[in-house]
């Protein structure tokens, strides 16, 4: 496969093999590229939400959320299209995240409750989603390694729909709502005395993180670390301001999980490696050099 | 209220009034219930072999399968699910101790983790072990993996949202390690998947009988230690004035926590969060009854509560699902999903300590007043102090420190 077999096919004039090959290597590419995108934005919601640098999606449980919706709705109505799985992905998260919001709300978000209740609300869902394949699918290796580990195999261009719509509507709010996010990073007073409204604000960009994870749950099932790495390496490149993080830690995103991807589908050819082990091979000794960095100054 | 060791530290000193009573309902009432637990236990499995059918065979009667059915997979499962329920509680108990969190468990240390993917590239390699050379691989993977993440939370006294964060970063990427390992050795590695998340069914006593001598070493170990950990209890700074090594012991202490759960997977794979929910369960009963928070009582009845929990947990597995199908379903995904109940209950209590309540130990920094072993990051001791100052709270929360600090000057420059 050389580039000009691209360009071919991109013109419509390739031959079958080359039209088949690619037709089913687009679809990955994009799941990749647009759930890498999707995990980013969502993380640099969180992280300016939460007030903690820390935080992402996955660590407060709407990720394993989604997988869960995902994984009954697939189980218990076999051969469910994509829609409706989205749909009870989108529920799932929801769920989660509103459980977890609920839980930690206690006269005031504190962001440390939020993570701990977050971190376990996530270990208790994946063992969740753990006796759901155990129990309805035993033999069904692919799916449980796709939905506990996420992979971009198999993937086909209705399950990347969501996360292209998802990516449409949040991408825009969160441009618009920038300046309040970068108010809401500060403290909790501030954006006060600037006249934002806290608590809806915050309500809504949470809700968005959530609809964006959910939908790029869909489409390559539960990834690690990229909604907490990808923000963070964009603010050490551009600085703290959202206006710039958002777009640089989406493009960072997406180089993520596309090269997480391919190194897994190529280091050990024909066997591959899930794209989630990839990025959590990727993104964990980041994080622990985060975590190293910072010693001592959490407390 | 007091989150848990402060309970400790109240009951810990020598002159703490001790209830004979009170400890010895406490002990007697986990021991039924550990009892009448096992004893259903024994009741549930796959063989059409019920109540009556044991009744009749301890009465004397009864036939060879009945037996054959006892000796062969219920009574190992039993000694099992025994053996790590006591492990896991002390190790727990331990860490927690030494950690002086209550989040600090053989699962947040991610010793569990490393300990399995070891074992598991034992496995991958095709290396046909003998189970104490196993035993003693887990041993080093869980110690790596718990000392990595004790070094990078800083012994948990950067509170406990920093050492579970770190712990549960430690875990995911050593997960996403043994999948890989699973997946580029399938054949090797055939039946570890479903082991992964810790079940009790064996195929004999074997194992159980190995792992049996090393627990006992590992628990009596904790025992002599259990002094020198209620002094810890106290802080490092008093502890070394009354003539504790607190570094020596801190270390002999790991030790000890790590090879009793080591020794747990290398029996029934990483059984979640026993280790966080036993010691947990065990210090909330210790703080009703005056005496039990000593190291010498809570760790054994840290032991007893941790059986409750595994056996509990797998006979209320067997309860809910039918007979085949819970023999699939690991044990360690119920108490997962419980000790993960408890770690959110646990954290929604975080708030109820106040900053005013700053113990002694701990020294001052610029931020806070104290540093409490128990608070939360800094930023959140900021704000409700009522001194909320984005400075001191990205400066000291934040985790990539040039950049958030000068991020959090761009903000307010650009305001």
């Amino acid at each position: 496969m050389l580039l000009g077999d691209v360009a071919n096919w991109w013109g419509g004039v390739a031959g079958r093999q080359v039209t088949f090959v690619l037709d089913q290597r687009l679809p990955r590419v994009l799941a990749a590229l647009l759930a890498g995108a999707a995990l980013a934005l969502a993380g640099a919601i969180v992280q300016a939400v939460c007030r903690n640098p820390l935080a992402e999606p996955g660590l407060l449980g709407v990720t394993s959320g989604a997988g869960l919706g995902a994984v009954s709705m697939i189980l218990l109505v076999p051969g469910v299209g994509i829609w409706p799985m989205s749909a009870a992905a989108a529920v799932g998260a929801f769920a989660v995240f509103g459980l977890v919001y609920g839980l930690s709300y206690r006269g005031g978000l504190s962001s440390d409750r939020l993570v701990l209740i977050g971190i376990g609300a996530q270990a208790g869902v994946t063992a969740l989603i753990t006796l759901v394949i155990v129990v309805v699918a035993p033999w069904d290796a692919n799916l449980a390694l796709t939905w506990l580990s996420g992979s971009t195999y198999g993937r086909s261009l209705a399950q990347v729909a969501p996360v292209a719509i998802a990516l449409l509507l949040v991408t825009p709010l969160a441009t618009g709502l920038r300046r309040d996010l970068d108010v809401l990073a500060l403290d909790e007073d501030t954006p006060r005395v600037l006249g934002v409204p806290l608590d809806r604000t915050r309500l809504l960009l949470l809700s968005a993180a959530a609809l964006l994870t959910a939908a790029a749950v869909c489409a390559v099932g539960v990834l690690a670390f990229v909604g907490l790495v990808a923000p963070h390496a964009a603010r050490a490149l551009v600085g703290a301001r959202h206006g710039r993080v958002v777009p640089v830690a989406m493009l960072l995103g997406a180089l993520l999980v596309s090269v997480a991807d391919t190194l897994g589908r190529t280091i050990i050819a024909p066997d591959q490696i899930p794209a989630g082990l990839g990025t959590a091979l990727l993104g964990a000794p980041y994080f622990v050099y985060l975590l190293w960095r910072s010693r001592g100054r959490g407390a | 209220m007091t989150t848990t060791p402060e309970r400790v530290r109240a009951t810990a000193p020598p002159a703490a009034r001790t209830s004979r009573l009170g400890i010895t309902t406490a002990f007697v009432a986990a021991g039924v219930l550990a009892v009448l637990i096992a004893a259903v236990h024994l009741t549930q499995g796959t063989a059409a072999v019920g109540p009556l059918d044991l009744l009749r065979l301890a009465t004397g009667g009864g036939g060879d399968e009945t037996l054959a059915v006892l000796v062969a997979s219920r009574v190992p499962r039993l000694l099992a699910g025994l053996l790590i329920g006591v492990a896991l509680g002390v190790a727990g108990a331990v860490l927690q101790s030494v950690a002086r969190n209550p989040l600090a468990s053989p699962d947040t240390l991610a010793v569990n983790a490393g300990a399995y993917v070891t074992v598991v590239a034992v496995a991958a390699f095709g290396l046909s072990v003998p189970f104490y050379l196993q035993g003693g691989l887990a041993f080093l993977g869980g110690l790596a993996a718990a000392g990595l993440v004790l070094v990078l939370a800083r012994g948990g006294a950067d509170g406990p949202t920093r050492l579970v964060l770190a712990g549960s970063a430690i875990m995911l990427a050593l997960h996403a390690l043994t999948m890989v390992l699973l997946v580029l050795f399938e054949q090797e590695t055939l039946g570890l998947f479903a082991w992964g998340s810790g079940s009790i069914v064996q195929s004999g006593t074997r194992t159980v009988t190995l792992a049996t001598p090393v627990v006992v070493v590992g628990v009596l170990a904790a025992l002599v230690l259990a002094r020198r950990l209620d002094l810890l209890g106290l802080g490092d700074d008093a502890a070394s004035v009354l003539g504790v090594d607190v570094r020596r012991t801190r270390v002999v202490a790991v030790l000890v926590a790590v090879l009793l759960a080591a020794i747990a997977v290398t029996v029934a794979g990483p059984v979640g969060f026993v280790g966080l929910a036993a010691p947990v369960l065990a210090r909330l009963v210790a703080r009703r009854v005056p005496g039990l928070g000593r190291h010498v009582l809570l760790l054994p009845f840290a032991a007893v509560v941790g059986v409750v929990v595994v056996l509990g947990a797998d006979v209320l597995l067997r309860l809910l699902l039918p007979g085949t199908t819970s023999i699939a379903v690991p044990t360690g995904v119920v108490t997962t999903v419980l000790g993960a109940g408890l770690l959110v209950w646990l954290a929604r209590r975080l708030r109820d300590a106040g900053p005013a309540r700053a113990p002694h130990a701990g020294r001052s920094d610029g931020c806070a007043p104290a540093r409490p072993w128990w608070s939360s990051s800094a930023c959140w001791r900021c704000w409700s102090a009522g001194r909320p100052s984005p400075a001191c709270c990205w400066a000291t929360a934040s985790c990539s420190s040039g950049t958030s600090r000068t991020g959090g000057a761009a903000w307010r420059a650009a305001r």
